[in-house]
């Protein structure tokens, strides 16, 4: 028979995907610990939606995200409808509007996914999951150093340990660049080059202007600005003089203080050079990385005056993982198995597969005979722990489906609880 | 123990003057050179692994974090575009990238009035951005290899591509007619490895940027 493919034609939409199990279990049991460590830092979850007006949203993004919107026309009113590209918008908009009253600060989290167009060899849209927290109404480094640490926080509960938080602060780039005399054009370029860290672009554009000296070389070593504490002493004695910098590092210098305090500083680096994120940031800026994935798992930072765009001011800070990136960078085969697989006569199976379950474990059935091959195939596939064989005279036999260690039990011992079940779990 | 540190260089005309400028600079991996066919050389004693992979595919393994520094052409960098530190301009691998056209053509031709042109290159993005800058629509017929080809026979009318001596070009009767841009190689790292492994990877940039210079100086002093 003919085969009926989607061949090049693709079978979803560029950047779109499906799950599938194992992926969808590790991503459930990631956003089980981190939602559990934000709801006991005091976060409340929210579910936003999905869809937004296009000049609502627009007035809470800038620059890239905007470029890259999936857009179209709602039919009764004509106007232009996007899917979120971002979810701290969202969040400015909400408490903007619906919890302006509520008593200060607000904190939330969410799980949800978002659509944005991506830097690619050809650009396109992906879907990504995100789950992230906000603190909105607080101004000080206290709001900041709670994000990190709780960030650190939902990383350690899930058995990470090697990890990095970078943070920078905006303001400090700003005051730098800001006292340079120079046009937009070299600006712009003198940006990318600090982006890039590329010390000789940086010379490139800085060896034609006349500045002073100490300037110049401050501006060269910006991009190897990053470490650990002692940058932030470094980048204050580089920028003597020049206020908002220096206010800027002062601001990291207490963030500092207080990480230090929570105990996770051992988990935080400084890089005063870093000059990417999204325009609504103004003060502390963060990303994470995990060893082994060559890029950021997660970002976020301060945005003072994103909900002043919806009509209410006040000041915020937030971050949000990737979630899957999260699932593969940190938590390989660990999560979503499944104990028992049974099989045998079907009263007998039922009962203790109920039992079992009533005991919190998982048990699949087997519902049609499977012979051996089938069964190891279906446990291998699914992540099961241990065959049951339910054999004649109230006997059953169990394998571990990794070791192939096998011992017979009476079914009457497993239901009378004389066999201990839960030493078969590995914990 | 220190974590160790992967590098990617380059196969092909930049391999041996990056060796030469990792041994000046302390970290020894002539190993390299001594089997072509060897993809990896440790340099446990070191605490550095050495990959040697296609030009072009340096900056992917940086990107992904497969190594943590690369060696990477400015050509491929700009033509790639992908998310990558670019901290230090290592002055190795010098050549230029240019249009050029066949020897009889340049005599009635002026860049002025180009309108819609045919080119052929390795380089499509670049190609496609350096002239859609100067106003000029182009169609870009993306080669592998033998450029200087692609004219001869009426593929295209010009070409951009890279020299260093003129010494191919000049034998295939074309003539560079615009400079795009000057290249040379330069040391990129992946974005998570700077930040995580920060003390060796600013080590490792300071040695370079410190040997980087010295050669400068030397080279000034010959000329």
């Amino acid at each position: 028979m003919e085969q009926r493919g989607y061949g090049e034609r693709g079978i979803l939409p560029l950047g779109m995907k499906d799950i599938l199990i194992e992926g969808s279990m590790g991503m459930d049991y990631a956003e089980g610990v981190i939602s559990d460590i934000f709801e006991r830092w005091g976060y409340r979850r929210i579910i936003t939606s999905l869809l937004e007006y296009e000049d609502v949203l627009s007035r809470g993004i800038d620059g890239e995200l905007r470029k890259g919107l999936l857009k179209f026309i709602e039919h009764p009113t004509g106007r232009v409808v996007t899917v979120r590209p971002d979810i701290t918008p969202q969040v400015a908009r909400i408490v903007a509007t619906r919890l302006k009253e509520w008593p200060k600060p607000v904190r939330i989290y969410y799980s949800e996914s978002v659509v944005r167009s991506i830097r690619d060899q050809i650009p396109h849209l992906r879907e990504i999951f995100q789950i992230g927290a906000e603190l909105v109404g607080i101004e000080g480094p206290e709001g900041d150093a709670e994000v990190v640490a709780m960030a650190v926080g939902a990383l350690t509960g899930l058995g990470m340990r090697e990890f990095h938080i970078t943070i920078g602060h905006v303001g400090f780039l700003r005051g730098v660049l800001g006292g340079l005399p120079i046009e937009e054009a070299d600006k712009q370029a003198l940006l990318r080059a600090i982006r890039l860290k590329d010390r000789s672009g940086i010379m490139d554009v800085l060896s034609p202007l006349s500045i002073k000296e100490d300037y110049r070389r401050l501006l060269h070593d910006l991009p190897l600005l990053y470490g650990g504490r002692e940058v932030i002493e470094e980048g204050l004695k580089a920028v003597k003089g020049l206020e908002p910098a220096e206010k800027a590092l002062h601001n990291l210098r207490e963030i500092w203080r207080l990480l230090e305090l929570y105990g996770v500083s051992g988990y935080v680096t400084v890089d005063l050079g870093e000059a990417r994120g999204f325009h609504y940031y103004t003060g502390m800026v963060l990303e994470v990385f995990l060893k082994g994935l060559g890029r950021g798992v997660g970002r976020g930072g301060r945005y003072d005056g994103l909900l002043e765009r919806y009509g209410y001011d006040s000041p915020a800070v937030g971050f949000a993982f990737d979630m899957e990136d999260i699932v593969t960078g940190g938590l390989g085969r660990r999560a979503g198995r499944i104990d028992f697989l049974i099989s045998g006569d079907e009263r007998e199976a039922i009962r203790v597969a109920d039992f079992l379950r009533e005991m919190g474990f998982k048990v699949a059935r087997d519902l049609k005979g499977m012979d051996r091959d089938e069964r190891m195939d279906y446990c291998r596939k699914n992540g099961v722990s241990f065959l049951l064989d339910l054999l004649s005279e109230g006997l059953v036999r169990v394998e571990e489906v990794d070791t192939g260690r096998k011992a017979t039990w009476r079914v009457e011992d497993i239901l009378s609880g004389k066999v201990v079940l839960s030493s078969l779990k590995r914990g | 123990m220190k974590d160790r540190i992967t590098i990617a260089l380059p196969k092909g005309r930049v391999l041996k003057e990056a060796i030469g400028l990792f041994g000046k600079a302390g970290m020894d991996c002539s190993a390299i050179l001594e089997d072509p066919r060897r993809l990896i050389t440790e340099r446990e004693d070191l605490g550095l692994r050495f990959l040697v992979v296609r030009d072009q595919d340096v900056p992917t393994y940086v990107e992904y974090g497969a190594a943590d520094l690369g060696v990477a052409g400015r050509d491929v960098l700009l033509e790639q575009g992908k998310d990558l530190y670019e901290p230090l301009d290592l002055g190795i691998g010098y050549c230029r990238m240019v249009v050029a056209e066949p020897a009889e053509m340049v005599k009635e031709d002026d860049p002025s009035q180009w309108s819609h042109i045919r080119v052929a290159t390795k380089y499509p993005r670049i190609t496609e951005r350096y002239f859609l800058n100067k106003g000029i629509q182009v169609e870009v017929i993306r080669l592998y290899g033998s450029i200087e080809l692609a004219p001869l026979v009426g593929l295209s009318e010009r070409i951009v591509d890279l020299v260093s001596t003129g010494e191919t070009l000049r034998k295939n009767g074309l003539v560079e007619v615009e400079e795009i841009m000057e290249v040379t190689s330069r040391l990129i790292a992946n974005r998570a490895s700077l930040k995580m492994n920060y003390r060796r990877v600013k080590e490792i940039l300071e040695v370079l940027e410190k040997t980087v210079k010295e050669m400068k100086d030397d080279k000034a002093l010959e000329l």
